[in-house]
């Protein structure tokens, strides 16, 4: 190592201390001018204090007052977004249900679906009212009991039951999520 | 993140919400005074890292929301103080971490306001302002963890203890680390001219 190098000295805490605050220990001024580790050390802060004066004198922090109020807003949001973050699940759980459910009915009755959408003329309003009236007609006779066909209900019985196994899941977790929020 | 919250979307969430009294441990007293003590330190202490005044009033918003989250065992404010420049320092680190991937700070800015300030002849002189911009050019070209420990060691006061807490690095590490940022700033000074007297010889 160079003999001229300025090494570290146990009183550079003191010299910095002192340039900090601007009381000198008797004697250790010039210590600073014989050490070169402490001259170097004086002579940064130094520099780094003043660019800290300036700072001090110019920054423009917001106010404090500003400061606590925006910080307990955003500690608000964020408090209500984590409150409601289990809604938002249970609505993406019901949509991807819901069209499962969608799914599943189609499935299950494809067959008259697709004899039904064949019964009917190609394009314009009329075909699609008269589908709409058919399909109307078609699902009264699927849900009136008297004239419901039991074999297509146990051929699909097993869709049915899946359908009906997630809305009642659903249904538990929405009542689960409303128990716990009115405790 | 703080900045994004407009005055109506405030209003609405203050009203929606109801007024929570409990949010944070300190009160808004306390908070006051310690934020009074400390902003203009803290700001500092990251512009001058950072180099980057817009980042310095984003990440000083940061560090205090985060820091009213934190629960401590006792008020102590030389410990808070040091916690929040620990904040600050992680939130630096972060920002250098994602500045790898993403553009780099626009620096034109600080260059734009060292301009600005050396130009203020009426608050610093000539000789002091283009010493002020000497120094801060050779602060750019530490890295960031070097003007950090200078920093927090030569005008925090921090003891070298106390950085190794708040930067996670050993205390012996500190020391060296420290020693070597500040011949490294002598070095630079001394191409500009500017040098002490003593290491000169």
């Amino acid at each position: 190592m160079n003999s001229s190098k300025p090494f570290a000295c146990e009183k550079e805490a003191r010299v910095i201390k002192s340039v900090r605050t601007g009381f000198w220990d008797a004697g250790l001024e010039q210590h600073v001018a014989d050490c070169p580790a402490c001259s170097e050390a004086a002579f940064a802060a130094r520099l780094l204090n003043e660019m800290r004066a300036t700072d001090e004198a110019e920054a423009r922090v917001p106010d404090a007052g500003l400061m606590w109020w925006k910080a307990q807003l955003l500690a608000k949001r964020e408090a209500g977004e984590h409150a409601t973050e289990p809604i938002r699940l249970i609505e993406r759980f019901a949509y991807v249900l819901a069209a499962v459910c969608v799914i599943g009915v189609c499935a299950w009755q494809w067959p008259s679906l697709r004899e039904w959408l064949l019964s009917h003329g190609n394009s314009g309003l009329q075909m699609g009212l008269s589908s709409f009236t058919a399909f109307a007609g078609h699902a009264a006779r699927i849900l009136n009991p008297a004239i419901f066909d039991k074999s297509d209900f146990f051929a699909g019985s097993t869709l049915l039951m899946a359908a009906a196994g997630g809305l009642l899941l659903l249904f538990a977790i929405f009542a689960a999520y409303f128990a716990q929020s009115e405790e | 993140m703080l900045k994004e919250i407009s005055m109506t979307e405030a209003q609405q969430l203050d009203r929606a919400i109801g007024a929570a009294d409990e949010i944070f441990q300190m009160d808004e007293q306390t908070f006051r005074a310690f934020y009074d003590a400390t902003a203009r330190s803290l700001w500092s202490y990251i512009y001058r890292t950072s180099g980057n005044a817009t980042l310095a009033d984003d990440l000083m918003q940061e560090s205090y929301y985060r820091f009213l989250r934190v629960r401590f065992s006792e008020l102590n404010q030389e410990y808070m103080k040091n916690y929040l420049f620990r904040i600050a320092t992680n939130l630096l680190r972060d920002h250098w971490r994602h500045a790898k991937v993403e553009p780099p700070a626009p620096v034109e800015r600080t260059l734009e306001r060292e301009v600005a300030r050396s130009t203020q002849v009426t608050r610093l002189g000539d000789a002091e302002a283009g010493l002020e911009s000497d120094v801060m050019s050779a602060m750019k070209q530490l890295k960031p963890r070097e003007r950090e420990l200078l920093w927090l060691a030569y005008v925090e006061g921090s003891s070298h203890r106390e950085i190794a807490q708040l930067s996670g690095l050993r205390e012996q590490s500190v020391r060296g680390l420290l020693f070597r940022a500040r011949a490294r700033l002598a070095t630079l000074l001394r191409r500009r001219g500017l040098a002490p007297e003593g290491a000169q010889r």
